[in-house]
């Protein structure tokens, strides 16, 4: 197993008290990919940062590979474990592609060789844009140095949230392949947060989130 | 270190965050004015400061033996005066030191010893003493030791007015210190003698308009001035007069290298006393640095003060002990060392009753100037402190600028596996590294105004239309040299104080919920 959570609660008092989630339980096994579909403000997002430990849920828990996730561990687990793409990309603007795609290693104070880098812009195909600044990329560039960088401590699990959000169709079917050929070929688990049914049909398994709850969509 | 790299690329000026980089580069120009003011300031206090130090132990040696009232009140001191060896007369250190006797009394030509006479005990104290110096000599080479003493006579000069040629008088009463020939500063002191410092009758000795001083082997005709041979002091004589050096103030109330006059003194007698006279020649003068009694200090041979010694008694006006044994170093900052080694042996050589050890920041002359010293260099330090902590808060509202400038990325960071660990010390090592980098500016900048100091002394001067620093309180000229202990302290000082600043914006982009940010973003 590599994701279990169970009876997660959230929910967020300002301004007005707001349930996000109530008694949620979810896990995914190793090469599953999951998809979380719902309207806008249902709580996918909350749900995604609650399971890659970016937030703490207000109770439940949350093992990842067998580690009970606390405070004090996050940081570790996230590094190890968890690559995150996001719908904004979230590239560091200031380094290059390949800067940006070493950084995990980096933090997690593991090697961080040009070859590493470049091998993992190979599997995104954008090997060409190595030392391109991260703020010349085009969007699907940027999602795909994104990915590159989601892979760089070879992790367990890929969270995504809205992948294809922000991109033209053709990027958005790239992006969609590069995404389920890590599921298919290097045995990835993935769990996204989308709306896009397209790409949800996509996934072994389909959740969807609504009033905080979350129930196997068909 | 990925927290080096990304400080780094926060701190190097971008288009984009103009704002953000003319305020990095205001916060690193103050630190650096302040880093420049702080290593001049202390730099100058701290060469006068040693200027100071070293014209108050110029005359006076760095470590100072005294005979202690135990060794007054000893069989060995007080022997001298019931034995006829001693010519019933008491001795001075020096002579105690030189005679081949330790124990002068004679039971078959002295007076018996009356019962209540201190006992002799012991070895002699100051043949001991001298051997213990001797000994630590072989241990350090570099000290170098002689005694020393001081008298009072009335100092009568014969002058000739300046104004009609007709002959005056100058009095003062005075103190004599016997010449120490060992001093190291002695040539240092000494004023090189220029043909108008002589005495008309003298101008023929001058050689191409120089007064020679230096030479290689005892010259022939020997100059009527104080001249060294190897670097050994000679005192000339002439005429049968005791050559007197005296402090250089005495020049400009006329008196001249050939001045005659006379050293007059009161000798006890059995029934009366009677006016001594011993006939005087000035043969230089010295600069007496900032010794309280200094311009009325001459130096004589030490025959002079001995005969006035064995006639009466002085006393200093600053308790300062009119007999002893001064002991040289090169380094002013190993006297207190010294000190406790001259100590040490005394203790073993059971001789520390009979001796009192001092360095100069104990003398009686110089015990306030240094505590004086001692809490100026602390109170300067912190004001020093003050300014660069207060510079140095610069830090803290630019940090906390580029903590929200940053926000975003400090979020990805986390969502990479940062911990707050990391983030707090991107920020710290961005404060730390702002510090550094003033550092090395206001120290490069403190060199070069230090190089330039006489210049921009100068154009002070000049600005106030009077000289800006009294030669009488900094010197000729200001001290240029950079003090290293200020070098060290804002070298600390600097980047520590600016990483301390760089902890609150620290703490504050550590507590960033990534969660939050990248949710609105």
């Amino acid at each position: 197993m590599i994701l279990s959570a169970k009876n997660l609660f959230k929910s967020f008092k300002e301004p007005q008290r707001v349930e996000v989630l109530h008694d949620v339980s979810l896990s995914a096994s190793q090469g599953e990919s999951i998809a979380i579909c719902g309207r806008s403000g249902e709580g996918k997002t909350t749900l995604l940062h609650i399971l890659g430990t970016l937030e703490e849920p207000d109770s439940g828990t949350i093992e990842i590979k067998g580690k009970a996730f606390s405070s004090s561990n996050g940081a570790g687990l996230r590094n190890e474990h968890i690559g995150f793409i996001f719908q904004s990309f979230n590239l560091l603007d200031d380094f290059t592609a390949l800067e940006n795609v070493l950084m995990p290693a980096r933090i997690g104070r593991l090697s961080a060789t040009r070859e590493k880098g470049l091998a993992l812009l190979k599997k995104v195909g954008l090997e060409e844009r190595a030392d391109f600044p991260a703020k010349l990329l085009s969007g699907g560039e940027k999602q795909r140095v994104a990915i590159a960088r989601a892979l760089c401590n070879d992790p367990d699990l890929l969270l995504a949230d809205e992948p294809t959000g922000n991109l033209d169709r053709a990027s958005r079917e790239l992006i969609a392949k590069i995404l389920f050929d890590l599921v298919k070929i290097e045995k990835k688990t993935l769990i996204l947060a989308t709306h896009d049914m397209e790409l949800a049909k996509l996934c072994t398994r389909k959740y969807s989130l609504s009033s905080g709850h979350v129930s196997l969509a068909e | 270190m990925f927290e080096l790299s990304l400080a780094y690329k926060y701190l190097v000026p971008k288009k984009k965050s103009l704002s953000t980089a003319l305020i990095s580069l205001m916060s690193v120009l103050v630190i650096s004015l302040v880093v420049w003011l702080v290593l001049i300031f202390l730099s100058v206090i701290s060469g006068i400061e040693k200027n100071w130090l070293q014209k108050l132990t110029s005359l006076h040696a760095p470590v100072r033996l005294s005979p202690t009232e135990k060794y007054y009140n000893s069989y060995y001191y007080q022997i001298d005066a019931l034995a006829s060896n001693s010519n019933y007369t008491l001795k001075t250190i020096g002579e105690k030191y030189q005679s081949p006797l330790s124990d002068p009394y004679s039971t078959d030509l002295d007076a018996e010893i009356p019962p209540y006479w201190p006992k002799k005990t012991g070895e002699d104290p100051v043949k001991e003493a001298f051997n213990e110096l001797a000994d630590l000599k072989k241990e350090h080479p570099e000290i170098l030791f002689q005694d020393y003493e001081i008298s009072g006579a009335l100092l009568r000069l014969n002058l000739m007015s300046p104004a009609d040629g007709a002959p005056s008088f100058l009095s003062q009463m005075s103190y004599l210190l016997s010449l120490t020939e060992q001093n190291p500063k002695l040539r240092s002191i000494l004023i090189e003698p220029t043909p108008n410092d002589l005495d008309s009758s003298l101008k023929k000795f001058v050689e191409n308009g120089v007064c020679r001083i230096d030479f290689e082997s005892e010259p022939e005709t020997p100059p009527p001035w104080v001249y060294f041979v190897k670097g050994e002091c000679r005192l000339p004589q002439r005429e049968n007069r005791t050559p007197v050096l005296l402090p250089k103030n005495y020049k400009e109330g006329g008196v001249r290298i050939g001045t005659l006059g006379s050293l007059n003194y009161m000798a006890s007698s059995a029934a009366s006393s009677q006016e001594q006279k011993i006939d005087v020649r000035i043969v230089g003068f010295y600069d007496p640095g900032v010794l309280s009694i200094g311009n009325k200090c001459a130096i004589v041979p030490v025959e002079t003060t001995r005969a006035i010694h064995a006639a009466n008694r002085t006393f200093s006006p600053d308790g300062t002990p009119t007999n002893g044994i001064f002991v040289w170093t090169d380094n002013l900052t190993d006297a207190a060392l010294l000190k406790k080694e001259i100590e040490s042996r005394l203790e073993k050589a059971e001789l520390s009753s009979y001796w009192k050890a001092a360095t100069f920041e104990e003398f009686e002359f110089s015990k306030d100037l240094m505590l004086q010293f001692r809490s100026d260099r602390t109170l300067f330090l912190l004001i020093a402190a003050i300014i660069l902590i207060v510079a140095c808060s610069n830090v803290i509202s630019l940090l906390v600028l580029l903590v929200n400038d940053k926000k975003k990325e400090i979020a990805i960071l986390q969502s990479m596996g940062a911990s707050f660990k990391s983030i707090a010390s991107i920020f710290g090592i961005c404060g730390a590294l702002m510090g550094a980098l003033s550092c090395l500016l206001g120290s490069l900048l403190a060199l070069f105004t230090l190089r330039h100091l006489d210049s921009l002394v100068s154009f002070l001067s000049y600005i106030q239309g009077r000289s800006a620093f009294n030669p009488a309180f900094f010197g000729k000229a200001l001290p240029n040299e950079l003090s290293y202990e200020a070098l060290l302290f804002v070298l600390i000082a600097t980047p520590l104080l600016s990483f301390a600043a760089g902890l609150i914006p620290a703490i504050k982009a550590s507590r960033i919920r990534p969660s939050c940010v990248l949710r609105s973003e």
